[in-house]
């Protein structure tokens, strides 16, 4: 079946907390099996822009969006649309790995499978194997299942995370900030499953850290007090921008 | 505001500007020497390998500011245009080396053929190289241009000095291959001075431009 080129396309979005708007006008189009990069200076709205993608801007309380997210061409935030399949359909990885702590390994990768009803002992064991291979964590934990998610290093809690929202197999995984609580190897190892990851879903980062946007991602998003200034190839728009705030921005010689 | 790295970029800066002064004292004195049939090359050789050292020093200091300041955007383009202008310099250096290890290698010529000189190249060469030079300083259009156009010039004069040379009657066989190679090195000096203008022009404005 021929999917859409792009699995979202951010048409004209406005989001708001309250009275007062965060994101102006957001046009973009997110290509599938492709890393796309957020980055832009603290509260240029990069995180919202994130959690607009699979609605969880709204569930803050006097949050709200206008505009469209279109995923393989439907708008997300259409009327019939149920945000809790969005959420299980866009998998999201947060800044701080956040396994649940009485949880088992096991248990934090299958939770997602037993909260949408799946049983059967083996179908959960092949998908919880599947996610840890997928997230590079099955070698590691392999022989342990049954530890608790909490005992394990900050980089592998980041990977149980992962492997927790690749096991209701999305079809696209946001990640905000997700190396920014890691020591350098961790860090190493996320990057490398985000390249991995590529290969399948479209994987959207917001990250800080500019050398590793661009050793990540294929096309980055710049943003600036919530409109978006640049977005293109991530090779073009690190060596050579289009906007002189982009240029300052990734020079280092803003303000 | 000046950034840490800016501190590193204008090192390299001045490291390609000691390059290219000892480029230009080599060129000249290569040319003075061939026209002369002097020997000047020890000194050029002593320059030359300066030239090499200085290089060495814009590659390390290069490596060390990709390293320590992971440049981007226009500092990214800066860095890689000075890296590729250092080695620009050193082939100057190496072609005026070469220039003068002619006589050297195949001993004084006599001159004959009335009225063949390339003169008009050599003044052109020593025209462009300071061009480009000048371009590592700063940015300027116009030089860019001009320099264009004294390439298009010096690509004329080598294939008409190439004929002139060929149509001499009675040369001095010693004198058609000093001439022929002295004719050549020339020429690709110019190419260097044109790289360099490339590279400066891409690092500058973001944009790639061919001279040649």
């Amino acid at each position: 079946m021929m999917g859409h080129p792009y699995k979202f396309e951010v048409e004209k979005l406005d989001a708001y907390f309250g009275a007062r708007k965060v994101l102006s006008n957001i046009n973009m189009k997110i290509r599938d099996k492709a890393v796309t990069a957020i980055i832009g200076p603290s509260g240029c709205g990069k995180t919202t822009l994130l959690r607009c993608l699979n609605r969880m801007h709204e569930i803050i309380p006097g949050a709200r969006v206008h505009g469209k997210v279109l995923f393989n061409g439907v708008n997300i935030y259409d009327d019939e649309i149920d945000p809790v399949t969005i959420r299980r359909k866009i998998g999201m990885v947060f800044q701080k790995p956040n396994p649940f702590p009485m949880m088992s390994i096991y248990d934090n990768v299958a939770i997602g499978l037993k909260l949408n009803g799946v049983r059967e002992r083996k179908k959960l064991d092949s998908a919880v194997e599947r996610a840890l291979k997928m997230a590079n964590l099955w070698d590691e934990v392999k022989n342990d299942l049954q530890r608790s998610g909490a005992s394990l290093s900050g980089g592998q809690q980041q990977r149980l995370c992962i492997a927790r929202a690749l096991a209701v197999e999305p079809e696209a995984i946001l990640m905000d900030e997700p190396c920014s609580a890691l020591d350098p190897i961790a860090t190493e190892k996320i990057e490398s499953l985000i390249r991995n990851l590529a290969e399948e879903y479209a994987v959207i980062i917001v990250t800080h850290n500019m050398q590793q946007a661009a050793r990540v991602s294929d096309f980055t998003a710049f943003l600036y007090l919530g409109e978006l200034i640049e977005y293109g190839s991530t090779r073009e728009l690190f060596e050579n921008p289009k906007n002189p705030l982009t240029e300052k921005y990734i020079t280092g010689r803003f303000g | 505001m000046s950034k840490p790295i800016d501190f590193g970029l204008r090192q390299i800066k001045t490291l390609l500007q000691k390059m290219g002064g000892l480029a230009m004292e080599s060129i000249k004195l290569s040319l003075d020497a061939f026209n002369k049939q002097e020997d000047a090359h020890i000194q050029i050789e002593a320059w030359s390998n300066m030239i090499l050292i200085l290089s060495e020093e814009v590659e390390d200091k290069a490596t060390e500011l990709m390293a320590l300041h992971q440049p981007m955007a226009k500092d990214l383009r800066t860095l890689k245009a000075y890296i590729k202008i250092s080695y620009d310099i050193e082939r100057f250096g190496r072609y005026a080396l070469d220039i003068s290890e002619i006589q050297r290698t195949i001993g004084r010529w006599e001159i004959r053929g009335e009225g063949f000189s390339i003169n008009e190249l050599v003044d052109k060469v020593m025209r462009i190289v300071p061009l480009a030079l000048s371009l590592v300083e700063e940015e300027n259009q116009s030089i860019i241009w001009e320099l264009a156009s004294v390439e298009s010039e010096i690509d004329s004069l080598h294939l008409r000095s190439l004929k002139n040379l060929i149509e001499l009657k009675d040369a001095d066989p010693k004198q058609l291959i000093a001439y022929a190679l002295t004719i050549r090195y020339l020429e690709r000096i110019a190419d260097h001075a044109c790289y360099i203008a490339e590279s400066m022009t891409y690092a500058y404005t973001g944009k790639r431009i061919t001279l040649r």
